[in-house]
C-alpha cells in the first residue's frame, strides 16, 4: 500500500507533457550520429595488468617469410556435420580427467592484420591465480606481407600494429576480467560457471547484448570459455549449446593459423570460426572474420581490444602450471 | 530482427518518461529533461550493447550524467511541484496524504527515499535497483525496508491522544 501511495508521487503529467515536446527533437538528435557497433570483444578490467603486457612485448626484425595463415580450404560434401563433431567433442571432454593447478597458463599467438595484405604474429604468455601472476616477454614477432606493395605501404605509415618491447614481469593483486558481452568474468567465476544447459545457457542469454544474434554471440563467448578453467562439463555443455546453432559450416580438412590440423567450425553469421583437435575437443584457434570494430569508451580501469577483420589467435599451450622461475 | 531505428524509437517511446521521472529527483526540469535527452542519445551510440531488459541500464546512465551537476541529491520535495492531478472525488485527501509522503521522503536519508521510489516507481527487483544505487543488494533490501518502515510509521492515522 506504502508502494502504491509512492507511485502515485510518479510525476505522470510532466513527463508525458515532455515526452510529447521533446520526442520528435531527441530522436532527430539521436539518429544524426552512427550507433556503435557491438562489443564484441574483451574488455581487460585493470589496466594496469594491460600496460604491463604492452611493455613486455620485444620486437624483432620483420622478415618476409611465407604468411603462416592458411588459404581458404574448399569445400569438401562432409561425411561429418559442424553438429556431430561438436556433440562429440563434448564427449570427449566429459570423459576428459578433471586438472586443478594454481596458475592458468596461456601461451597464445595472436595474428593481426594492421593494413591490407599485412600480418602481424606474436607469441604472448601469462600465468594467473586470479590475483598474482607473470607475464613473459612477447616472442617470435613475425610481419608478413601479400606484396612489395603492402611492405612498401606499411613501412610507410611507420609499420603500424608492431607490439612494443619490454621484459617479462611479475605482477601481484590485480583483478583481470574478459568481458563476455554485458558481463565482467574474472578467473573465479569462470570456474563457477554451470555445467547444467540450461544454467548455462540462461547465463549467456543474460550476458548476450539485446539484439546480437545469438548463435554468433555464442561462438565469440566460446573462444574465452574454452580455452579457460571452466571445468571439461562446462565447456562440454558449451558444445552442446554451440552444437544447435543453425547454419553452422564445418571443414574437416582445415588448419589452423600455425599450420596445425583440426576441423574447422563457423557460425552462420561467417564471423567467427573456431578451430578445434578432433582428438581432445580442445580448442586450437578463433579466427575473427567480422568487419573491424570501432574503440569506444569504457569504464575507467578498463580497456577495450576492438577486434579486426583477419584477427586470429591460436591457442599453443592452455592448462594449469607452476608459475615459471 | 528490426532495425536499429525502429529499435531505439521503441526504446524510446517506452522509457523515456521513466528516466526523465528519475531525473525530476536530481534536478531541475530543464537539467532533468536535458540528462534524460543525453541518456538516450548514449542508449543509441551503445544499441548494440543494451541488456535485454534495459530500463536499469538507462537509470544507472542517467544516475551517472546527473552526478556531474551541482546539488544532484534526491529532493523529493521538487516533486511536489509536479504532483499529477486526480479526478477523484477526495482529490483533497489524497493530496494532502501525498504531500504528507513527499515530505516525510525529502526528510529521510536520500538513500532511503531513492530505495522506495525506484522500487515503488518502476518494479525494479531489489538486484536491479541496487545496481543503480551503487550498493549491494542486501543493504538496498535494508534501505527499502527503512523506509517503507518510515513512511508507514509517519502516515498513520493516530489518535487525538496520540497527537496531543
Amino acid at each position: 500500500m506504502i508502494d502504491d501511495l509512492v507511485r502515485s508521487l510518479r510525476p505522470d503529467d510532466v513527463t508525458e507533457e515532455s515526452y510529447q515536446a521533446r520526442r520528435a527533437d531527441d530522436l532527430r538528435k539521436a539518429f544524426a550520429v552512427r550507433p556503435e557497433r557491438r562489443r564484441r570483444t574483451p574488455l581487460l578490467a585493470a589496466s594496469g595488468l594491460l600496460a604491463a603486457a604492452a611493455a613486455a612485448f620485444v620486437v624483432f626484425a620483420p622478415s618476409t617469410t611465407v604468411a603462416h595463415r592458411p588459404a581458404p580450404v574448399p569445400v569438401d560434401t562432409p561425411v561429418l556435420t559442424a553438429r556431430s563433431v561438436l556433440l562429440a567433442g563434448a564427449e570427449t571432454l566429459e570423459r576428459a580427467p578433471a586438472e586443478t593447478g594454481t596458475y592458468w597458463h596461456e601461451k597464445v599467438r595472436t595474428f593481426t592484420s594492421p593494413l591490407d595484405g599485412v600480418v602481424v604474429a606474436s607469441t604472448g604468455e601469462t600465468w594467473y591465480d586470479g590475483r598474482d601472476g607473470k607475464i613473459g616477454a612477447t616472442r617470435d614477432v613475425q610481419t608478413t606481407f601479400a606484396d612489395e606493395r603492402a611492405e612498401k605501404a606499411w613501412r610507410a605509415k611507420g609499420r603500424p600494429g608492431l607490439p612494443k618491447t619490454g621484459a617479462a614481469r611479475s605482477f601481484t593483486g590485480l583483478v583481470l576480467a574478459v568481458g563476455i558481452g554485458t558481463k565482467q568474468v574474472r578467473q573465479d567465476d569462470v570456474k563457477k560457471l554451470p555445467a547444467d544447459r540450461a544454467a548455462l545457457q540462461k547465463w549467456l542469454d543474460e550476458a548476450r547484448p539485446s539484439g546480437q544474434d545469438a548463435g554468433s554471440f555464442t561462438f565469440a563467448a566460446a573462444r574465452h570459455i574454452l580455452t579457460s578453467p571452466a571445468s571439461n562439463t562446462t565447456r562440454a555443455t558449451l558444445l552442446r549449446i554451440l552444437a544447435d546453432q543453425r547454419g553452422l559450416r564445418l571443414d574437416e580438412n582445415a588448419t589452423d593459423p600455425i599450420g596445425r590440423p583440426g576441423l574447422s567450425i563457423t557460425d552462420a553469421t561467417g564471423d567467427h570460426t573456431l578451430v578445434v583437435d578432433p582428438a581432445t575437443a580442445k580448442l586450437l584457434a578463433y579466427v575473427y572474420n567480422g568487419e573491424d570494430e570501432q574503440p569506444v569508451d569504457t569504464p575507467p580501469g578498463t580497456m577495450m581490444i576492438p577486434a579486426q577483420k583477419g584477427t586470429a589467435y591460436a591457442y599453443l599451450e592452455t592448462g594449469w602450471a607452476d608459475l615459471p622461475r | 530482427m528490426d532495425d536499429p531505428e525502429t529499435r531505439f524509437t521503441d526504446l524510446y517511446d517506452r522509457h523515456y518518461r521513466a528516466v526523465l521521472g528519475y531525473a525530476l529527483l536530481r534536478a531541475e526540469r530543464a537539467a532533468a529533461e536535458d540528462v534524460a535527452g543525453e541518456t538516450f542519445l548514449i542508449a543509441w551510440r551503445r544499441l548494440a550493447d543494451l541488456p535485454p531488459e534495459p530500463l536499469p541500464w538507462l537509470l544507472g546512465v542517467a544516475r551517472n550524467l546527473l552526478r556531474k551537476q551541482r546539488d544532484s541529491g534526491i529532493r523529493a520535495e521538487r516533486l511536489l511541484a509536479y504532483l499529477p492531478a486526480r479526478d477523484a472525488p477526495d482529490v483533497a485527501d489524497q493530496v494532502t496524504e501525498r504531500e504528507a509522503a513527499l515530505i516525510v521522503l525529502a526528510a529521510m536519508a536520500e538513500a532511503d527515499a531513492e530505495a522506495l521510489i525506484l522500487t515503488s516507481w518502476y518494479g525494479l527487483t531489489p538486484r536491479e535497483a541496487a545496481k543503480i544505487a551503487g550498493c549491494a543488494t542486501g543493504t538496498f533490501t535494508v534501505r527499502l525496508h527503512r523506509a517503507r518502515r518510515r513512511l508507514t510509521e509517519a502516515l498513520r492515522p493516530r489518535t487525538l491522544q496520540e497527537q496531543s
